[in-house]
């Protein structure tokens, strides 16, 4: 054996029988040390560090953390275990857990953004002169007293709800039955119903929907009914409700910003809204 | 109940009950484990409130995060010593209050072999014990860490290979320099032995 090689194995030569190294190769390498000096010195220092490590080893064998750690993990670990059973309802999980896929989130929560603006902006489109009158002729000229009427009259079939007609109204049966239909099973029974929480958007409890708070946009009435209806937390500034005509509860009138709840299709045009009273 | 889950329970048993919110498994983990992580920790850092802080650390993510620990990977142990390996040089990183031999760079060539008859041997017990832990302490994070894995907390290479995130082979060369730089280290406090005697 040269010493190269030897120094190869001084390690675990030095640590004796504790480290199985092969036995032809132990004696070769002993009976190298006693023929060179050198080896024999760096086999000696090897073992002198051992010794080193096992006298630091008995001499810290006390330590140990403080009692303190102990107290403080089985606190910690009891109110975990409090917390560790509560279900997340399954309605409230918005996209199943794909890691692989963590961009997709944020990609259809962008598009559905959007396609939210793109649905609000058309909304807000100025009405052609002709029929924005013909609204306002439908329009009572004292709102309050209309409020008052306990039933209202049903539109005809022919004309359509439009969002000034449905101002003075919160009854949602003041909306044609055919949309109404299309709206409240989805909303309500629909098992793939999925809320989408996106920036300052808010999950939905699905409990609180009621088909009877949203007000149909005009354009929506004669649009196809959508497959299937998301409801989207959205803050809309209180002046773009305005030209909606959508009432504003007293207790949030001063506010900057209005929640609101689009019922959005799947085809990610809004087709009704309300307001949320928080 | 806790002290018989200690010694009849293997440490996956133990977790697979931890897990199922098992406080008295938890407890036979944190007790058999917790001086041993302690002790790295110290070593590794050489800061009784380090060790502490990352010893507490260790249990919290085993108990907060118990699905990242995949068997199949390695052992609990290792497991654990990798949590704590990590939580030490991010709190030492941040503290920045450890010193490094700046010879990383070094060789271990046979120029290192020393020619003195086992020098080392005449240390007292006391001073050998200081020494050898000063010495560990300066010496480069990297090879630090294998001393104390493989020689102080005495885990096998393949464990220590583990914990690092490194092959055996790069284990077995890193400890190699690394002793050979506590050899160096070493020898002039035990040539002063030499000469007080």
């Amino acid at each position: 054996m040269r010493c190269l090689e030897f120094e190869k194995i001084v390690i675990d030569l030095a640590h004796g029988e504790a480290r199985l190294i092969d036995i032809s190769q132990r004696q070769t390498g002993l009976a190298h040390a006693e023929n060179c000096a050198r080896c024999a010195a760096r086999l000696a220092n090897e073992k002198a560090l051992n010794q080193g490590f096992r006298q630091l080893i008995k001499t810290d064998a006390a330590l140990a953390a403080a009692p303190k750690i102990e107290a403080t993990l089985l606190a910690a670990f009891r109110n975990r275990a409090v917390v560790t059973p509560v279900p997340v309802p399954a309605k409230v999980l918005v996209f199943p857990a794909r890691p692989r896929f963590y961009w997709a989130k944020w990609a259809m929560a962008a598009a559905a953004v959007l396609l939210i603006a793109f649905g609000v902006a058309r909304a807000l489109q100025p009405q052609p002169p002709d029929k924005a009158n013909d609204k306002i002729a439908q329009q009572s000229p004292t709102p309050t007293v209309k409020e008052e009427t306990p039933a209202p009259v049903p539109a005809p079939r022919e004309q359509q709800p439009s969002v000034i007609a449905v101002r003075n109204s919160n009854n949602f049966s003041a909306k044609p039955k055919a949309i109404k239909r299309n709206f409240v099973p989805k909303l309500q029974h629909n098992p793939d119903h999925v809320t989408v929480e996106v920036g300052q958007f808010e999950v939905a409890e699905p409990e609180q929907i009621s088909a009877k708070d949203f007000m149909v946009f005009d354009y929506a009435a004669t649009m196809p009914p959508p497959e299937r209806s998301q409801i989207m937390r959205v803050k809309f500034p209180r002046e773009n409700l305005a030209p909606l005509g959508i009432p504003i509860p007293v207790q949030i009138r001063n506010r900057d910003f209005i929640n609101t709840d689009l019922l959005v299709g799947s085809d990610g045009v809004p087709r009704a809204i309300r307001v949320v009273n928080k | 109940m806790t002290a018989q889950k200690t010694n009849e329970h293997s440490d996956d048993e133990l977790f697979r009950q931890m897990k199922a919110g098992d406080e008295s498994a938890f407890i036979a983990l944190y007790r058999r484990w917790q001086d041993g992580i302690y002790r790295f920790a110290l070593r590794l850092s050489g800061s009784e409130t380090v060790a502490e802080d990352v010893t507490q650390e260790v249990f919290m993510v085993l108990m907060n995060d118990a699905s990242r620990y995949d068997s199949g990977k390695g052992s609990l142990v290792a497991y654990l010593y990798g949590i704590a390996r990590f939580q030490a040089l991010k709190r030492m990183q941040k503290d920045r209050t450890m010193i490094s031999l700046d010879d990383d760079d070094w060789e271990f060539t046979s120029d290192h072999l020393t020619m003195n008859a086992d020098p080392l041997l005449d240390l007292s017990r006391q001073e050998m014990v200081k020494s050898v832990r000063d010495a560990i302490l300066v010496l480069p994070v990297h090879y630090r860490e294998v001393v104390v894995l493989c020689e102080l907390q005495e885990l096998s290479y393949a464990d220590a290979a583990n914990v690092l995130g490194c092959a055996i082979g790069t284990v077995r060369s890193r400890l190699h320099r690394a002793r050979g730089l506590l050899v160096d280290k070493l020898r002039p406090v035990a040539d002063q032995a030499l000469a007080r005697n």
